[in-house]
């Protein structure tokens, strides 16, 4: 087995304000393995997206972050990069696609130069043709119609979905090892999404890039992804190949998200949902964070006190934080 | 963008007309006889009815307004009552020296308030932050009478390495002797505007820097300085843009009080004089070039803005 392409080991991503610390990532493990997809799903809040811009030093300014545990990305420690060498790896080995895309792209460059740019700052000796060569080529593998045009245009020119192909154009211009994309589709039109997606998968498939796509679009992650690691209040709670997760989940939590999607099939009056909020880093509650939510716990000490670490389960690869996941198929059929 | 041009510029027409209709009107509503301010206290009422009547200060307010614009119109400003020159020859140097204080001062503060702002929003909790703070705070609080005072004591008279009253020496003829001479007011102009612009800077660029496509800029692999210079003061210097226009215009009038200090041969100590000699004929065409310069400049400052923000679509 291969080495996988980022491997992140106790990831904990926290604040300070005067008084006290949040931690709202707390202690994280996950691997990408190289050219699979890996969906990360969950509630806002509950860390997926502080995650990766840890592991990226891309938090927004502000706060004072503290990002502690390891991100080995190709065999680089990406947490212990600081300055110049991590400026490198950035947009090279690993790149990231935001969520909004109209407002991801500066208003005043023209869009031809602000994915020239993305070559350029790790090409630096290339010449001003050929870095207009290979963005007239990028422009066309996300499918932008009449790139030479669209070159010289404003962002504000573009739609949503062109934007957002742009962005993807973008992540893909070094042929990175890893495009950490967080919530891709989310602010565009459904139909919209499907092409998106599959600009997506192409530009993947081209350069055999891991992906870890952020979502909490469970049919995204049906589409897509290869593995899935479900995330609750700041922590991994389940992890598991696609098929297997849908069909034999093993965690409370990820049995509530699916079942709170609405079937085409079924007619309802009310939309099924997990009773409850996702408690914020400040008042997490102790022993297991999902417990008080939790339709098995039924209050049990051990869900009250111990936090669960990642259990194997019956089935290789997939493991969850659950003293009682051995109940969970049995009844989640019910 | 061509229309646009063309109705702003038009749109300069009533603005210039009202105005003039204002500054005449103030002018001649001011207290005070220019007949007397001519010929003196000790003139017989006969040498100052003459003088009125030759002057056409007896005939009606609207006939007076009109016989003026007429005449500024064809560029006859009149002639001053006080040297019987024509006024427009009077103006125009003066015009010219305030112009190359204003421009210069306007330049320094540009270049020492873009510089402070930038500098702070990028290191908020630094001590070079805390000082940009002190920096805003005194020059916001110190008058600039006073501070142009402090600097001539400072270097005109204690130190005297700088000339304690400034001359206008035209910049293309001698840049040198240009910079000795207007230092100081320089100084003093462009003190207050610097403050104003690194505080509007500041803010613009700590909103900036927490913009989506600053961040996209990073994780592309851009180096911090280039975020910070090229993507994030692009987009903070739009905002900017506009308060400078205004203060460049301010520039022009508010020199009245630093020439003065300096006793600088400007605009300003042109209009403070004939305030004082009730040269009306002067004032009015002073303070209409004022006027003019200030609309001109926000003209230059839209189209700047226009040309700087590819978002913005006229006509």
């Amino acid at each position: 087995m291969a080495e996988p392409t980022l491997s992140v080991r106790d990831l904990r991503v926290g604040f300070r304000t005067r008084s006290s610390f949040f931690a709202a990532v707390d202690g994280v493990s996950f691997d990408v393995n190289p050219g699979e997809t890996l969906g990360v799903v969950g509630e806002s809040g509950s860390g997926k997206t502080i995650s990766m811009l840890g592991i990226l030093g891309l938090l927004p300014p502000g706060p004072s972050w503290t990002v502690e545990g390891h991100a080995v990305l190709n065999g680089r420690d990406l947490l212990t990069l600081e300055g110049e060498e991590l400026r490198k790896v950035r947009g090279e080995q690993v790149s990231m696609i935001f969520q909004n895309p109209t407002s991801s792209l500066n208003p005043v460059f023209t869009v031809g130069d602000q994915v020239r740019e993305a070559i350029q700052v790790h090409h630096p000796d290339a010449s001003k043709q050929a870095l207009k060569d290979r963005v007239l080529q990028l422009l066309d593998l996300v499918g932008i119609p009449d790139p030479r045009r669209r070159f010289e245009q404003y962002p504000h020119e573009f739609s949503g979905g062109m934007a957002q192909r742009v962005m993807i154009a973008m992540a893909l211009a070094n042929s990175p090892s890893l495009v950490i994309a967080d919530e891709p589709t989310t602010a565009l039109d459904v139909t919209i999404q499907a092409q998106i997606l599959e600009v997506l998968r192409t530009g993947l498939r081209e350069f055999n890039t891991a992906l870890v796509l952020i979502t909490h679009n469970l049919s995204l992650v049906a589409e897509l992804a290869d593995r899935v690691t479900v995330m609750y209040a700041g922590s991994v709670v389940e992890t598991a190949e696609v098929g297997e997760l849908f069909h034999h989940p093993r965690h409370p939590y990820t049995v509530g998200l699916m079942r709170s999607v609405p079937s085409l099939q079924e007619r309802t009056d009310r939309l099924a949902q997990i009773p409850g909020q996702q408690p914020s880093p400040a008042n997490r509650p102790s022993g297991c964070a999902f417990h008080p939510r939790c339709y098995l716990s039924n209050a049990r000490e051990a869900c009250r006190t111990d936090v669960p670490p990642l259990y194997p389960t019956d089935h290789p690869a997939h493991v969850a934080a659950c003293h009682y996941w051995s109940e969970v198929e049995a009844t989640a059929r019910a | 963008m061509r229309q646009y041009l063309l109705l702003r510029i038009a749109q300069l027409i009533p603005a210039l007309f009202l105005a003039s209709i204002a500054i005449w009107a103030l002018i001649y509503l001011l207290p005070g006889d220019p007949a007397i301010a001519i010929l003196g206290p000790n003139a017989t009422p006969q040498q100052l009815q003459d003088l009125r009547a030759a002057l056409g200060l007896n005939q009606p307010a609207y006939v007076q307004y009109a016989n003026w614009l007429g005449h500024v119109l064809r560029g006859d400003f009149g002639i001053s009552y006080q040297t019987g020159l024509p006024v427009l020859d009077l103006i125009g140097t003066r015009a010219i020296a305030t112009v190359q204080l204003g421009v210069m001062a306007f330049l320094v503060s540009m270049l020492v308030g873009v510089t402070l702002g930038v500098v702070a929003a990028a290191r908020p909790d630094s001590l070079a932050a805390r000082l940009v703070g002190t920096y805003n705070s005194l020059t916001l609080a110190i008058p600039s009478f006073w501070l142009g005072l402090l600097l001539i004591l400072l270097f005109g008279v204690w130190l005297k390495i700088l000339p304690p009253a400034s001359g206008f020496v035209p910049i293309w003829l001698d840049p040198l002797a240009t910079l000795r001479s207007t230092a100081l007011p320089i100084i003093t102009l462009a003190s207050y505007t610097s403050g104003i612009v690194a505080r509007f800077v500041r803010s613009a660029m700590a909103d900036v820097l927490g913009a989506d496509y600053v961040r996209t800029a990073r994780a592309k692999g851009v180096a911090e300085r280039q975020v910070v210079w090229r993507h994030a003061l692009r987009n903070a210097l739009l905002p900017a843009v506009t308060v400078l226009g205004l203060q460049f215009g301010a520039f022009i009038g508010g020199a009245v009080v630093t020439e003065g200090v300096f006793n600088y041969p400007g605009l300003g100590t042109l209009v403070l004089s004939s305030v004082t000699t009730r040269d009306y004929t002067v004032l009015q065409g002073a303070i209409l070039m004022i006027v003019a310069a200030f609309t001109l400049v926000n003209l230059a400052v839209d189209i700047l803005y226009a040309l700087l923000d590819p978002r913005i679509q006229y006509g």
